[in-house]
């Protein structure tokens, strides 16, 4: 496989940046298609414009990207089955991986090959592949831990197969897989393009289990001095309330990052599990649910996503004055999810959903609803712990859990010499790689 | 007494949400919900009844009777479905379908009617079934026990209509609840009774709210009872799911999602929550 | 010979001379104690309101009242024991049964506008009526009324209990009246308790309808011609017959009993067919602990068969319906109010537990036996009324 790891050439450096410079000049929007003063033609197959392609995240870290990343615009969760039939697979399959991942998250020119060849590139982002925001995140599911690599003896202590809740209806062919494939950017073609490539790079290693795109609304920029809102999910609400703050590198070492000091096996320190639920909305029966039902089935107001007492969606709720639940009723689903009780801050997760939107059932009602993601430094004590607690919730009228899984994304890529998997492999090794 | 109660109902209707002049006083309400209670009791009773003459011809490898028993024991069911899943682990062990199971068909946790059913009409066939049987009987028993002791709420009686309603637009009108037996139309008539019902005994209620709704909801219900009576069979059941022609399949899910709609204003019109 | 006109002897002299005595202080003692008891009353109710029960009418015969608390004194002026009640329309508002002739009693109400009637002695003397006018008072009290949505739930529970067990009642009757239709007097006789039993769960609900219950429950006293008054029926007219007169009688029970079916298949559309409010629903079940306590524990009942001890543990059945119904609520807001009424309860429980296990027929049972029993339903009683002031329910 030939390297593609170009470093643009000075001619396409200074259009680059060229660029670069004059998006960081324009005050758009980013996606909302800013009309610039010289399109007049209003062609029909005019195509919507963005200044943010070439907004970038460093593929190198501590950790890998896509977890305490804002969330952009456009996200797709892809399981794959491995293929490798031995430890010299697997690893090519990570080496190959990381070259990939390096050039899809910083951008470049594609190479470009006789045409009598298939091309390299899918060429959908055109000759130049901008990075338009992409974070791609790797997990591990516990299948991947089984006889065929020899890391049986690393497993994360708490990764299991997902095992289905009282109201799911599980389908296998959505569910679990041996490697996860996170992939956010500021839009759907971006991240489609990605896969594609690491499809096409991995065909003997990587089998396409299954896929669940999905979606942000964007929202108004956040007033200076005001707390930023969250975007709505397809029923409504706020989605993401009261989520810990990304931010705060103490909660983070806290809640999401495996610590060095934990139980779990040391190449797993500043990795984190990732439980996925593709969890389906009956949006029909929603909109015909009184209001007033839908606010107490949640526990929120819908407009402001303001708890009942009233304030605004970071004001916290007040449970103490209401022990009984005639405010905020018991089995709401903000006060079951998280019950602000001595001990419940141990439970708490790092959530990162995005909105999904598939086709339409038999029934003529629509296939849409969440693709639920979280991180946690703990899967028991984190989401299945919560998603315990919501058993039997009313708002389980309304949703149907059909897919997801629950896996452990790796550790970030030191440095240059560094790549992802590596330190799992290095776990299990009996000579340095 | 009857001051008493004009008096109250004179206050209930000064504190009713703005939107509804004078919404029915509480009091009102409690003559519909303990008829429906009584109807509820009635209906469970007939479950029990039916349900035991059915599990017993599984039981006793009498295939045919328990083929011919099945879907008619199942309409008890459906029409009380708002108040039956109430009690979601009954519902679940009584009522779920193959899909709710990740394991499919052989899930240990798939058990009741549907499970049965696979039996009966996929693998032709009574026998290894019977602990499923004696499971069905012992759930239907249970249901009977606490729907006696159950404090109908209000809003849950009221809504009950709309929720049968939803029932029948999510997985009646496509074939989907009875996929072995296709004996669904049995299911859709008893869910269309059950919300029939519920309409029925707070007419008055609803009438002095919006007599044209309650008109628009009737002539809705009476689409749907007309195409469903065409498939009636001489001995008063249903033919199979597969015999419904798309063009009466068509015609129904109009009229059922319009009731979805319309019934689900229901509780606001009576000033419940 | 001897003198035939001797005195008596000397022993029975004195016993007669004693228990004059003792009669006298008896009255005494009673007159006393009942002017502390109306004087008590009278400090709570202010003026009373004098009715005097003739033989055919009474007087006065149309009374006006403005609404709120009243006290009614009835004096007995007729020679039986005579019942008065204050009816709403065919719905017993007020009542006191069993007042004694020569003797009067003070009936306390608490009455909301409106038109009412009011009983006169025997059942065949003409009512008279009593108008209560609305006050400024009871118009700002009625607006104030607490929200009904929580006793939804509880009045509903209680209509299908109603239904129910007027359900069983009438099949129950039917039982009975095939048996005596068939001549099989010791089937009818077997059947006469469960049939009771039932009627007595319900007996709260029953006796709002005035006519109806009278129907059904009336016992012979309150007819002029008594046992042979052609107005005598239902229950007590059949007990007599199965009970206290000879077998030759019972083919002339029949239409008895098939009018009994006929009244509690009628009793039956009553009972669904009348709203009962919340303040009511325990109000019906205290009362009727409160006639035991006051009347029925005599004997009086059932006083051909002598199976009160069944009807008794039968309107404890009826009652402990209702506190399980109202439990969710007195215990919230009221838990000292619950605790004594679960302490009544199972006191009264116990007694009649007891009672039942000596397997004698009440007429058997001592005086003291019965006053235990009498106690124990009026502590009921005054436990139960503890949840109206305590919820707030009355109007006034």
């Amino acid at each position: 496989m030939t390297d593609k790891r170009h470093l643009p050439s000075p001619e396409r450096r200074r259009v680059l940046f060229g660029l670069g410079a004059a998006g960081a000049a324009l005050a758009g929007t980013g996606l909302g298609c800013p009309m610039l003063a010289q399109a007049s033609e209003n062609k029909v197959t005019a195509a919507p414009e963005s200044d943010r392609t070439e907004d970038r995240h460093p593929y190198q870290g501590t950790y890998q990207a896509g977890i305490v990343t804002p969330r952009p615009a456009a996200g797709m969760f892809v399981a794959f089955d491995v293929l490798a039939t031995d430890r010299a697979d697997l690893e090519r399959l990570f080496r190959t991986l990381d070259e990939r991942l390096r050039f899809l998250t910083q951008g470049g020119p594609v190479d470009t090959l006789d045409p009598k060849l298939p091309p390299p590139d899918s060429g959908i982002l055109g000759p130049v592949v901008t990075p338009d925001n992409l974070t791609v995140t790797v997990s591990a599911g516990a299948s991947l831990f089984d006889d065929r690599y020899g890391l049986e003896s690393v497993k994360p202590k708490r990764l299991t197969r997902m095992v289905g809740f009282p109201n799911d209806a599980l389908e296998e062919e959505h569910c679990h897989g041996d490697l996860t494939l996170q992939f956010c950017s500021n839009t759907p073609d971006t991240n489609i393009h990605a896969l594609r490539d690491v499809i096409k790079a991995l065909p003997d290693l990587l089998f396409v289990r299954w896929k669940q795109e999905g979606s942000v609304p964007a929202q108004a920029p956040t007033k200076p001095g005001e707390p930023a809102q969250n975007a709505r999910n397809f029923l409504g609400f706020r989605d993401g309330s009261a989520n810990p703050d990304s931010t705060d590198a103490h909660e983070m070492d806290r809640l999401v990052w495996v610590q060095a000091d934990s139980d779990e096996p040391a190449w797993a320190t500043h990795g984190s599990y990732q439980a996925v639920r593709i969890i389906r909305n009956f949006v029909e029966r929603w909109d015909r649910t009184p209001l007033q039902e839908q606010e107490s089935i949640f526990g929120r107001q819908k407009v402001t996503g303001a708890p009942m007492q009233g304030g605004t969606e970071a004001t916290l709720p007040d449970y103490r004055n209401d022990p009984e639940g005639k405010q905020t009723r018991l089995d709401s689903h903000i006060r079951l999810a998280n019950p602000r009780t001595p001990g419940s801050e141990a439970n708490l997760i790092l959530r990162r959903p995005f909105n999904y939107s598939n086709g339409v059932n038999k029934n003529g009602q629509l296939d849409m609803g969440l693709l639920f993601i979280c991180y946690q430094a703990d899967l028991e004590k984190g989401f299945i712990t919560v998603q315990t607690r919501l058993n039997g919730e009313p708002l389980e009228e309304y949703l149907k859990p059909t897919g997801g899984g629950y896996f452990f994304t790796l550790p970030g890529v030191r440095d240059a010499e560094d790549f992802i998997g590596r330190s799992l492999l290095m776990a299990t090794s009996h000579t340095t790689t | 007494m009857k001051k008493t109660l004009l008096a109250s109902m004179i206050a209930m209707s000064a504190l009713a949400a703005p939107a509804f002049a004078a919404a029915p006083a509480a009091l009102d309400l409690v003559q519909p919900i303990s008829d429906y209670k009584l109807y509820v009791t009635e209906e469970v009773g007939n479950l029990v009844t039916e349900t035991q003459a059915f599990t017993d011809a599984v039981k006793a490898g009498d295939l045919a009777t328990a083929k011919k028993l099945y879907a008619p024991t199942r309409v008890h069911y459906e029409a009380i479905e708002p108040i039956a899943e109430l009690f979601s682990d009954l519902d679940a062990s009584i009522d779920s379908r193959v899909d709710d199971h990740e394991k499919g068909v052989t899930a240990e946790d798939f058990t009741g009617f549907h499970r049965i059913e696979y039996g009966l009409f996929d693998r032709n066939t009574t026998k290894g079934y019977e602990a499923f049987a004696n499971q069905l009987i012992k759930d239907v028993k249970d249901l009977q026990a606490r729907i006696d002791g159950l404090t109908f709420p209000p809003e849950k009686v009221v809504g009950g209509a709309a929720a049968l309603l939803e029932e029948v637009a999510a997985t009646k009108v496509t074939g989907e609840e009875d996929r072995y037996s296709h004996t669904d139309l049995y299911d859709f008539q008893g869910n269309v009774d059950g919300a029939k019902k519920i309409v029925d005994l707070f007419r008055p209620q609803i009438e002095q709210q919006d007599k044209a709704f309650v008109a628009k909801v009737d002539k809705n219900f009476a689409t749907v009872e007309t195409i469903l009576a065409k498939y009636k069979t001489k001995n008063g059941g249903f033919e199979t799911y597969d015999k419904v022609k798309e063009r009466d399949r068509k015609a129904m899910i109009g009229p059922v999602n319009t009731l979805a709609e319309d019934l689900s204003t229901l509780r606001g019109k009576l000033g419940l929550n | 010979m001897p003198n035939s006109v001797s005195r008596p002897p000397r022993l029975l002299r004195v016993a007669v001379a004693g228990s004059v005595v003792l009669m006298v202080a008896a009255g005494v003692l009673f007159y006393y104690a009942a002017n502390v008891a109306s004087e008590k009353r009278k400090a709570h109710t202010g003026q009373e309101t004098i009715v005097t029960i003739q033989d055919h009418h009474c007087e006065p015969a149309a009374i006006t009242l403005p609404a709120g608390k009243a006290a009614f004194r009835i004096v007995n002026a007729s020679d039986r024991a005579v019942e008065w009640e204050i009816l709403d329309g065919v719905l017993v508002v007020e009542e006191r049964e069993n007042i004694a002739p020569g003797l009067s009693q003070v009936i306390n109400a608490n009455l909301q506008p409106g038109q009412y009637a009011i009983t006169c002695g025997l059942l065949s003397n003409p009512r008279g009526t009593l108008t209560i006018t609305a006050t400024a008072e009871s118009e700002a009290k009625a607006k104030a009324r607490p929200a009904m949505t929580a006793f939804i739930g509880p009045l509903s529970e209680y209509r299908v209990y109603l239904s129910q067990q007027s359900g069983l009642l009438i099949k129950a009757v039917g039982d009975l009246s095939a048996a005596i239709g068939d001549g099989d007097l010791a089937k009818a006789r077997s059947l006469y308790a469960p049939a009771r039993a039932i009627y007595q769960r319900i007996a709260g609900a029953a006796q709002r309808f005035a006519d109806l219950n009278n129907a059904i429950d009336a016992r012979a006293d309150y007819y002029e011609k008594r046992e042979q008054d052609p107005d005598f029926t239902g229950f007590h007219r059949i007990e007599y017959g199965l009970f206290a007169t000879p077998a030759s009688d019972a083919p002339s029970l029949a239409p008895f009993a098939q009018k009994l079916l006929a009244d509690v298949t009628t009793l039956k559309a009553q009972l669904l067919a009348q709203p009962i409010a919340p303040d009511q629903l325990v109000s019906l079940v205290s009362r009727n602990l409160r006639t035991l306590a006051d009347n029925r524990f005599k004997g009086e009942e059932e006083r051909y068969s002598h199976l009160d001890l069944y009807g008794f543990t039968a309107n404890l059945e009826g009652a402990s319906k209702v506190m399980a119904l109202m439990r969710p609520l007195v215990e919230k807001s009221a838990p000292d109010v619950q605790a004594k009424i679960d302490a009544a309860r199972a006191d009264f429980d116990t007694a009649l537990t007891a009672s039942r296990s000596e397997n004698r027929s009440y007429d058997q049972f001592t005086q003291v036996q019965r006053q235990a029993i009498a106690d124990r339903a009026r502590a009921l009683a005054d436990a139960l009324d503890g949840i109206d002031p305590a919820l707030g329910l009355s109007a006034l």
